[in-house]
């Protein structure tokens, strides 16, 4: 009798450990909720591809807890121009889109000063995208120091300096993102709005087709420091 | 079948782990029940450090420090910081535009709110320390955290006196600005009201130090009123 008692607390316990290590692995509400926010793919960008997703905070989903495959450690994406709306427009996720997520940079150079593991420098691909995969900066320690440049048809070049550090925060947009706000300076941009509240872009300064529309012109991930 | 007897002691046993943690529950029920109503009117008093010398001294240091919008520069967070380059005071518009990250300089409201915010973290334990006049200043969180590691544990060849701090170790007892807020939590202080915000207690206990007062000192040089004020906090205007 004790005997059947003792199996029926086993199975119960066992049960029960089961359906918490469950929920634990792939049920986080907060994770998962924070995965469906991000919504639909960007139109014009391959799906599931290094294109995707400008200027959404990646490592929602390229981290630990997944569901994309690769964990990055540090990523975000580089715009033109600062996005400049007005309170209203800012009520209307299409205008926002429209006017503050379109330019993306190709090939800007990000410099990245670590407080521990050096300095390394990393291009932006044709969406304005660039991550660093954990292997890549082994050693990689926060805060860190971020610079953006891009070398412009005349030669020159334009630089946006971070006026702070980074924390600890992998995701640019996590904090750059759009409309700029109490809580956010807006989206990592170049060029920024003149006293006469003009945008005087050069003129490479459009967004490009990224493959597979345009042939991938496959640019080196790493650039000189 | 011969059946399994449970043995008389081991019931007595349960039965006095029961009857131990209901009366246990009674009691906490009863004190809970008795608690003594809201009181809307009731205040703490707290001994606050001087406002001045944070405001031109401490607050840009700190801002810069630890206010980023990764850090404590997120709304979320206990010790919460506003400032130029990070998060910005809620003004009540739309999307809060009037003040934008990374636009308008710190504005006044912004640095009493920082101040505000430090004591709020443990206001009686920051009476405390300024009460001692600052000895012993490791009692407040505020100062423990930056000291300490992310893991908590001492970095190779350091001595460990902070607690795990996520952010990992932003301060320690030799960099000027950490000296800077231990002399701020040094400096007599004459007790006032957090502008209303913290109503005064009459009652409160005087620190019994006569408050100093900066002024020119006899080379003719401006002092804050106390020599590591004037060999720490005057560094951090220019100190990162």
């Amino acid at each position: 009798m004790v005997r059947k008692y003792l199996l029926h607390i086993a199975l119960c316990v066992g049960a029960a450990a089961s359906s918490f290590g469950t929920s634990s692995c792939i049920n986080d509400p907060v994770h998962n909720s924070a995965v469906n926010a991000l919504g639909d793919e960007t139109p014009g960008y391959p799906e599931e591809s290094q294109y995707h997703r400008p200027g959404q905070p990646c490592t929602t989903c390229h981290w630990t807890q997944g569901p994309g495959s690769n964990k990055f450690v540090l990523a975000g994406t580089v715009f033109w121009g600062q996005c400049n709306i007005t309170d209203q427009e800012a009520l209307n996720p299409a205008i926002v889109k429209a006017k503050c997520d379109r330019q993306p940079v190709d090939r800007a150079e990000v410099r990245v000063l670590a407080s521990k593991g050096g300095a390394k420098c990393f291009y932006t691909n044709c969406a304005g995208n660039f991550f660093v995969r954990e292997d890549e900066w082994n050693g990689l320690t926060y805060p860190l120091l971020v610079s953006v440049s891009k070398k412009l048809s005349t030669g020159q070049y334009k630089v946006a300096k971070m006026s702070g550090h980074i924390g600890r925060e992998p995701s640019c947009s996590n904090c750059h993102d759009n409309p700029a706000r109490a809580v956010s300076p807006g989206q990592v941009y170049l060029y920024e709005y003149n006293e006469k509240g003009e945008l005087a872009l050069p003129a490479e300064a459009k967004a490009l087709k990224c493959p597979p529309e345009a042939p991938n012109t496959d640019p080196p991930k790493e650039c000189d420091l | 079948m011969k059946r399994a007897r449970i043995p008389v002691r081991l019931i007595g046993t349960i039965v006095g782990a029961m009857a131990t943690f209901v009366a246990i529950m009674s009691a906490i029920g009863t004190q809970a029940s008795c608690a003594s109503s809201y009181d809307p009117n009731k205040t703490t008093a707290i001994v606050a450090p001087d406002y001045e010398i944070y405001k031109n001294y401490l607050d840009d240091f700190l801002d810069r420090r630890c206010g980023t919008l990764d850090c404590h520069g997120a709304p979320g967070r206990a010790y919460r910081m506003f400032g130029s380059k990070g998060l910005r005071l809620p003004t009540g518009t739309l999307f809060d535009v009037a003040l934008v990250s990374g636009v308008q300089p710190t504005t006044e409201a912004e640095k009493r709110a920082n101040y505000e915010g430090i004591i709020a973290l443990e206001p009686e334990e920051m009476s405390r320390v300024i009460a001692r006049n600052g000895e012993n200043p490791l009692t407040l969180e505020f100062l423990r955290k930056p000291l300490g590691t992310e893991t908590g544990q001492p970095a190779p060849g350091t001595r460990a006196i902070g607690e795990r701090h996520k952010g990992g170790q932003v301060l320690d007892e030799s960099d000027p600005g950490y000296r800077c807020i231990v002399a701020w939590l040094q400096y007599p202080v004459k007790l006032l009201p957090l502008d209303g915000a913290i109503p005064r207690d009459t009652g409160t206990p005087d620190t019994g130090a006569a408050p100093v007062d900066a002024g020119v000192t006899g080379d003719g040089s401006v002092s804050l009123g106390s020599p590591d004020l004037d060999k720490y906090c005057t560094q951090l205007p220019a100190y990162r």
